[in-house]
């Protein structure tokens, strides 16, 4: 699997699996990825709403302007039954690669 | 499938996805900005820095637009399809409900469909399918123009000079008929045949199956005699014995060779002929222009159109003239596509039929459309409900397009079934002698034919109904709806003139069949000229081998009427060159004593060779003189007997018996001269429906030698008998090989069943016409019952009230009639007018009845006018018996 797509498909888990806790905005999901990671991911802008729009694209999100606590209207994602299966295999496949190079990388890791 | 949500309406529009993006990243910005305002930022840093992290928007907002619009676009198509399966649904349970209206409508266009599909399957197979050549397109038939007649005859030096015009032609062949007569395999028999020149399977395109094709060689005066074979012939009479080329059979008394067998495919062109040996043709007769006997058939030039080697075929004949003294100089060829003489007449009949079922495929289709109006009355409810409920007004006329749709399609489904059994019949029942009919499968062309038709009508009987039921305006329909009487009169104008349409189009087909049908009954009732009644005819051939000169052949035939005339039952037998109604005419161009014409100034006549006794036989009466009797040989004067339309164009007013005609020159430009010792009564020769042509008749005893080969040294024996002329057929065979055992007799028939035969393609013609008529007459009867039935229903209460105000049965009589009869009285006058314009078409198969008849024009519109007033008679009645009671009780 090239590098690229593995860095896609973690973004995508990533933004996938914030919406399984319920709908948020584009903003709400860069904060919950930052506070969950302790702002180790730092998941970009310029990244992340291309993702939105291709997810939504692709029938795994859907999106509804609704407004927020502070009585803004912005643009809320849920995910979809399709957008959780595919949650389901990003997350497989990424513990698969994680098995595979840990042994590499990470001996102590893996020792531990 | 989960409907996505919709977007707000704010966000609709050509620029739904531009400001969605603009909206939502401006959104993120404005968060990003309140954040770092809260951690203790300016308001100013804080929109610099919040600016700073999103990095480049313009790049960022063009990639989530182009998904944005990807988004939509799969969005609406999924949406549309959705809808799609829907209204399918939909249509097929509302017509699920509505079983009987549905049978209906769909059963009546299927007849429509399935007759126009048989129809089309029949004229592809003649008319349509390309021939199995290559490039079939490109072989021609040459037709040479003389002093502005057509024919389709040249002379061996024509043929020789059109062939070196290679820029035209790539190839081309002669072709002369004939038979031959196989022996040495039991019963001789007669096989169809034809000699042709070396190159005609160049011409055509067509290679053998087995063996060789014929060699430039093979046409060289002299040359060993070799003959290719049908595939038919090879399989039926030589069992596909693959040994047998190579061997010999007997052709005419003669050895041939047989150097090949066709494909199969080849006995699929339309022609009869089942073996082909070359034509060879000598140098003298190449180069001589007089004589014209050979058929020219030609492949084209790569490049070369049809009107250049019309031209250069035509030149080629005029350089020949110009250098052959006494013939005329006006020549010309025309070129037309083989396909063309195969298919030529039947195809002009079939395109009249054609165009007859489709005319009741449209009656059917207006018929339909006028169920589908009168349903949509009693749908205006449901429509306007679903309108209420927010289904726009293209959604519902969609909705009931792609109900008739799903009705037209099943009905197409249907109408292939029906396909299929009328192919069949009218292969069984169609004219024998109609080329390639046999071969009229409903394929797979006339599948797409057929889906194309489905989708047509779909169309013809959904888009006006469904644009006048859709509710244009909510208001209107509630208003008009809610009391069950949508549309009202402008529905009913509407209907009226689809009625009169109907009975237009029916008018239209009735008037073409009364004309068929008055044809017919005319020609039923021509004189022949002769007495078909008990006569027998069979063609007898001396073959070349053994019957070399003429004396010996006129010897022959005389000792074979005389063992004819011996078999008990025969009244009288006689010999002629040609009977009657079979075909195969010789003509020749003659002069009188007395005046001077130029060679085309000369008469054209059929000829024809009998013996004494032939007009008896034949039952023709003898107006003036007497007929041909044994001393009328070759060594007395000769004598010819003219029929009656011949001695008026000659002797207009005087005597003809003693005249002297100039006909059959020796030698070109001196008379010869011919008595003339009887007059005869007019033969319709060539056809029933074709005038008598003047003809000369020959004893047999002079018939010069040249004849003789012209007509393959063959007579016709001719017997009148007391009983069934079938019964004494094999007596006859025995006569004729008291004589030579070896003489078959071929083409036995009888006189009455060439009769029936010549009008067995018009009667055909005639009982499709009519059965189609018939159909329309119901079709239409049954829209204009519709019609007043439904006015009548609706206006109930009307009629009441009227009753109650003092209105006399007669009085609601009168008013239901007009109403129904309006309409009727417009498309019988329409009618009309479509088939003045339109008879045209029919003018080819017409006797004796102009296309402007009168009397079949006021019978037909009166038969209209008769059925229409039954029609409208039934819900008539029940108007009358509209009690005011029950009139107000129906609200």
């Amino acid at each position: 699997m090239p590098a690229t797509d593995r860095l896609h498909g973690t973004l995508d888990a990533l933004v996938l699996k914030a919406l399984t806790f319920g709908p948020r905005h584009g903003f709400g999901i860069l904060r919950w990825i930052a506070d969950r990671t302790a702002d180790v991911v730092q998941v970009e802008e310029g990244s992340l709403y291309p993702a939105l729009y291709r997810m939504e694209r692709d029938g795994w999100l859907e999106a509804t302007w609704g407004v927020t606590d502070q009585g803004r209207r912005a643009k809320f994602y849920t995910i979809t039954a399709k957008g959780r299966r595919r949650l389901d295999s990003e997350t497989r496949d990424l513990a698969a690669f994680i098995a595979a190079i840990a042994p590499v990388l990470l001996p102590a890791w893996s020792d531990r | 499938m989960k409907r996505p949500p919709r977007l707000p309406p704010s966000l609709h529009g050509p620029r739904r996805v531009e400001q969605e993006v603009d909206a939502e990243l401006a959104f993120h910005v404005d968060m990003t900005m309140q954040m770092l305002a809260a951690q203790g930022m300016t308001a100013e840093a804080a929109r610099a820095e919040a600016v700073r992290r999103f990095g480049d928007m313009a790049v960022v907002s063009a990639e989530c637009r182009r998904f944005g619009r990807e988004r939509d676009r799969s969005r609406s198509r999924a949406e549309y399809l959705a809808e799609v399966r829907q209204d399918l649904g939909f249509a097929i349970r509302q017509l699920a409900r509505a079983r009987g209206f549905a049978a209906t409508a769909a059963g009546t266009l299927a007849l429509g469909i399935g007759a126009t599909v048989a129809v089309f399957s029949a004229l592809y197979a003649v008319a349509l399918q390309p021939l199995p050549f290559t490039d079939s397109d490109r072989v021609v038939q040459i037709v040479a123009q003389r002093g502005g007649r057509t024919e389709d005859i040249f002379s061996s030096g024509e043929f020789a000079a059109i062939r070196e015009r290679k820029d035209a032609f790539a190839h081309v062949a002669a072709v002369t008929g004939g038979g031959f007569t196989l022996t040495g395999m039991g019963a001789p028999e007669l096989i169809g045949g034809t000699l042709v020149t070396a190159d005609y399977f160049r011409v055509l395109g067509v290679g053998p199956l087995l063996g060789r094709g014929f060699l430039a060689s093979d046409d060289i005066p002299g040359a060993p005699h070799v003959v290719l074979m049908s595939h038919r012939l090879w399989t039926s009479r030589f069992a596909s014995d693959t040994s047998l080329v190579g061997r010999t059979i007997r052709l005419d008394d003669e050895p041939h060779t047989v150097i090949g067998v066709l494909p199969p495919a080849f006995d699929a062109t339309g022609t009869d002929d089942e073996l082909w040996a070359p034509r060879q043709l000598t140098t003298a007769q190449l180069t001589s222009n007089s004589g014209r006997w050979l058929r020219i058939v030609a492949r084209l030039a790569p490049g070369a159109s049809m009107d250049r080697a019309a031209s250069a075929a035509g030149t080629a004949m005029q350089s020949l003239a110009a250098r052959t003294p006494g013939v005329t100089q006006n020549v010309g060829a025309i070129v037309r596509r083989y396909i063309d003489g195969v298919a030529g007449a039947p195809r002009e009949r079939l395109l009249v039929l054609f165009g007859a079922v489709v005319l009741v495929l449209l009656i059917a289709c207006v018929n339909v459309a006028n169920l589908l109006l009168a349903r949509s009355t009693v749908r205006a409810r449901e429509l306007a409900i679903r309108a209420a409920l927010g289904a726009g007004r293209g959604r519902l006329v969609r909705q009931l397009l792609v109900e008739s749709l799903v009705l037209s399609l099943a009905a197409a489904a249907a109408g292939v079934i029906v396909a299929f059994g009328l192919v069949k019949a009218l292969v069984i029942l169609g004219p024998a002698d109609t080329p390639r009919l046999d071969q009229a499968r409903v394929n797979g062309v006339a599948l797409a034919f057929t889906l194309g038709l489905g989708l047509a009508s779909s169309l013809l009987v959904g888009l006006v109904p469904a644009l006048r039921s859709a509710p244009r305006s909510l208001q209107s329909t509630l208003r008009d709806g809610g009391r069950g009487t949508a549309g009202g009169s402008q529905r009913d104008g509407l209907r009226a003139v689809l009625v009169a349409a109907e009975v237009a189009l029916a008018m239209t087909l009735l008037i073409g069949a009364g004309l068929l049908i008055r044809s017919a009954w005319l020609l039923q009732r021509v004189d022949p000229g002769f007495r078909a009644e008990r006569v027998v005819t069979a063609r007898v051939l001396l073959p070349a081998a053994r019957y070399r000169e003429a004396a010996h052949i006129a010897r022959t035939f005389i000792r074979i009427r005389e063992a004819a005339l011996q078999v008990p039952g025969v009244q009288q037998a006689a010999l002629v060159s040609v009977v009657p109604l079979a075909g195969g005419i010789l003509g020749t161009r003659i002069a009188s004593e007395g005046r001077q014409l130029a060679p085309d100034e000369r008469l054209p006549v059929d000829i024809r060779y009998a013996s004494p006794g032939y007009f008896a036989a034949m039952g023709m009466p003898l107006r003036d003189g007497r007929d041909f009797a044994r001393e009328d040989d070759t060594t007395a004067a000769p004598v010819a007997v003219i029929s009656g339309s011949l001695a008026r164009t000659l002797w207009r007013g005087e005597r003809a018996v003693g005249k002297r005609i100039d006909a059959m020159q020796v030698e070109h430009g001196k008379p010869n001269w011919i008595t003339v010792v009887g007059v005869v009564a007019d033969v319709h020769n060539a056809a029933l429906n074709e005038p008598a042509k003047p003809t000369l008749y020959m004893p047999f005893t002079q018939t010069p030698e040249g004849m003789w080969r012209a007509t393959g040294r063959s007579l016709v024996l001719v017997a009148r008998t007391t009983p069934a002329p079938e019964s004494i057929v094999r007596a006859l065979q025995q006569a004729v090989m008291t004589v030579d055992p070896l003489l078959p007799l071929v083409d036995v028939n009888t006189m009455q069943n060439l009769v029936s035969e010549s009008m067995a393609t018009a009667r055909f013609n005639t009982l499709l016409l009519s059965t189609l008529g018939a159909l329309a007459l119901v079709l239409a009867s049954v829209g204009v019952y519709g019609v007043v039935a439904y006015y009548v229903s609706q206006r109930t209460r009307e009629i009441g009230v009227h009753m109650a105000l003092g209105a006399t049965p007669g009085d609601i009589w009168r008013l239901v009639l007009k109403r129904g009869l309006r309409p009727i009285v417009w498309g019988v006058i329409v009618g009309v007018a479509l088939s003045l314009a339109t008879a045209r078409v029919l003018r080819g198969q017409l006797y004796g009845v102009s296309t402007q008849d009168p009397a079949t024009l006021a019978a037909v519109a009166a038969t209209l006018l008769g059925v229409a007033v039954v029609a409208t008679f039934v819900p008539a009645l029940r108007a009358i018996r509209v009690t005011p009671a029950r009139a107000l009780a129906s609200d």
